[in-house]
């Protein structure tokens, strides 16, 4: 049965009104994918911008003296007198020390509790722990002023520390609940089965299966308290000498760039490019760290 | 036999015991957990108890007051609706910057990036969610500011010829670069969290679209970002939280409610928010005003908390709606 020639013609123009469609919505799209693109560029503009700016103004500065020579007091001998960051890296180091020592533990076991009891009273603890997840780590900040610094009167580093643990136990506890979560109920029951003690199956089996998962959350946890200014600024005070003491105040990495931004000299203010990218690197260290744990720990 | 028949009771009856709370024979272990548990809900309470005790005192020395418009610290004004103004004006103009730039970096980051870059430009965006607010401080101060005053402002105000937002007298600092920076301090986490998202949907739905004859943006458009919406307004969620809490960058950044600009009314203002407001003043937190930046603590917390509350019911609803 041939065609006629009215279905013919019928056919060329559905064909024709289906491509002009298509033509249509090839040339919107193309739109579309300009404005993605578009939407990239913009986005790859100011970051390229700081890290131009990190390395161009910050290398500079990164010396050997720079890590050992406390921070600078120009004197009559010594006008040109530098300095370093020397106070500011120890003063940080045993300020967020000691927030990962007490927190770890803290988040861990609130979360293996949050884990076990499965009632309606643990469902408002995970309620109120995201909920501090979400808070401005300002208000930290003035309670600890107020808790700490007022009532004793002093600055002490270990304040510092306390200060961190409001904004490293939420999250890493919301995390690790999520982790102990993941693992399948199928190890709990067997091993309770067994008839092992609860405790037993979780520091056995469960744990170390939900580890990898709960490390890394704690090294990006981590990765965000060393950069963290508000909380601590407020209650350490500050140390122009390195300090090992927790009693003592202690200068830290992001205090020395705000005291150099709002009251330095010039020559601080540069300095702040130097002490940014000291810093940037060590968030850069434990965030890389924490998910190099994950992928290697996901390949087993 | 009946060795057997012990042992499944046995194990029935553990099993069943661990279903439940914890045994009793394992008094250790429920006890330490017990003691962690009552630790951190005291330390909540010390927590909320200490913030109201402070900022009671703060709120009825400001009276109703804390939300009149005149925010002066120094001379002892405490009206913080310009605090408040500032809060929800930086955040909205940084949103505004910050959500669709961040949506299509997202999906040009899955769409558009070929293969072999992608799990490093992955990593990028995911570093730079991770950077220290105070970074984004020294760069605005030190760069952006000077590029703002020298070139931008200017020739925004004659392009415009003096018109609203762009009038009137302009300095380095004020809201327009606080809101530029927060924008670029939020992107990546909004770029990344979709990005996520974006990468979740399931192909059979794009090679479904595509097969009826769609193009690539219809399949963006109709497809993936209605799939995506819930996500998506899970990250925009997570960057307003982050943007309204802000304090460092924009303690360095915004140059603080004057005289001369007691309002954030116009892009060149200068002004302040209340996280960065209490940064700017805490040498005053032990003096006879202190209690006020308390208050302005709650009303910040408030903020957040409903904002994030709303976040979730979004979601949750959109959720429901598609069970």
């Amino acid at each position: 049965m041939s065609t006629t020639t009215l279905e013919n013609n019928a056919r060329e123009l559905i064909r024709n009104k289906a491509t002009a469609s298509y033509k249509k919505r090839e040339r919107w799209s193309k739109v579309y994918t300009g404005f993605i693109a578009l939407a990239l560029a913009i986005a790859i503009v100011p970051l390229a911008s700081i890290i131009n700016d990190l390395l161009g103004r910050g290398l500079r500065f990164i010396t050997w003296g720079f890590f050992t020579q406390n921070v600078a007091q120009p004197s009559l001998m010594h006008p040109q007198d530098v300095g370093g960051i020397a106070n500011a890296i120890s003063g940080s180091a045993i300020i967020v020390g000691l927030a990962v020592a007490i927190s770890v533990p803290l988040a861990i076991f609130l979360a293996i509790a949050i884990f076990e009891f499965k009632n309606r009273f643990m469902k408002w603890v995970l309620l109120i722990v995201e909920i501090f997840v979400g808070l401005p780590s300002v208000v930290f900040g003035v309670f600890a002023f107020v808790a700490l610094v007022l009532v004793s009167k002093q600055f002490h580093a270990y304040y510092g520390s306390l200060a961190l643990c409001f904004i490293m136990v939420p999250v890493s506890t919301v995390n690790s609940v999520a982790a102990l979560r993941s693992v399948p109920s199928t190890l709990n029951e067997a091993g309770l089965s067994l008839g092992a003690r609860p405790s037993r199956v979780m520091f056995r089996v469960i744990f170390p299966v939900a580890l990898p998962r709960i490390m890394t959350g704690i090294f990006l946890a981590l990765s965000r308290t060393v950069g963290e200014t508000a909380p601590v600024l407020f209650v350490v005070g500050n140390n122009l000498f390195v300090n090992w003491n927790l009693n003592k105040q202690a200068a830290t990495l992001p205090g020395t760039i705000w005291n150099n931004l709002n009251q330095g000299s010039p020559y601080g203010q540069l300095e702040c490019w130097g002490i940014a990218l000291v810093l940037i690197a060590f968030v850069f260290f434990f965030n890389i760290l924490g998910r190099l744990f994950l992928a290697r720990a996901e390949k087993k | 036999m009946s060795s057997i028949r012990s042992t499944e009771t046995a194990s029935v009856e553990v099993a069943s015991q661990g279903r439940k709370s914890l045994a009793g024979n394992d008094r250790i272990y429920r006890g330490v957990l017990v003691v962690v548990v009552a630790l951190v809900l005291a330390v909540v309470a010390i927590f909320l108890f200490d913030l109201l005790k402070q900022a009671v005192p703060g709120f009825r020395l400001a009276g109703w007051g804390i939300f009149g418009t005149r925010w002066s610290f120094a001379s002892g004004q405490y009206g913080a609706l310009p605090l408040i103004t500032g809060t929800l004006v930086t955040t909205m103009l940084a949103l505004l910057f910050a959500v669709p730039i961040g949506i299509g970096t997202a999906l040009a980051l899955v769409y558009l990036v070929p293969q072999r870059l992608r799990l490093l430009a992955s990593s990028i965006v995911e570093l730079l969610a991770v950077v220290p607010s105070i970074v984004y401080g020294i760069w605005g101060v030190l760069t952006m500011e000077a590029w703002l005053s020298s070139k931008a402002f200017p020739n925004l105000q004659n392009w415009f010829h003096g018109a609203w937002p762009f009038n009137g007298q302009w300095a380095g600092q004020g809201i327009a670069l606080g809101s530029i920076v927060l924008a670029i301090m939020i992107l990546p986490i909004v770029t990344a969290v979709s990005r996520d998202v974006i990468a979740s949907v399931p192909r059979e739905l794009t090679e479904g679209a595509l097969s009826l004859g769609a193009t690539r943006s219809q399949v963006i458009r109709k497809v993936i970002l209605p799939t995506c919406r819930s996500g998506i307004v899970g990250a925009v969620t997570l960057a307003t939280g982050r943007a309204l809490g802000e304090t460092i960058a924009l303690a360095t950044l915004l140059g603080g409610v004057t005289y001369h600009s007691p309002w954030p009314d116009r892009l060149f203002a200068t002004g302040s928010t209340l996280a960065a407001e209490i940064a700017i003043d805490v040498g005053q937190l032990s003096g006879p005003s202190g209690n006020v930046l308390f208050a302005l603590a709650i009303i910040l917390m408030f903020i957040v908390g409903g904002v994030t509350y709303a976040g979730r019911v979004i979601v949750r609803n959109a959720q429901r709606k598609f069970q």
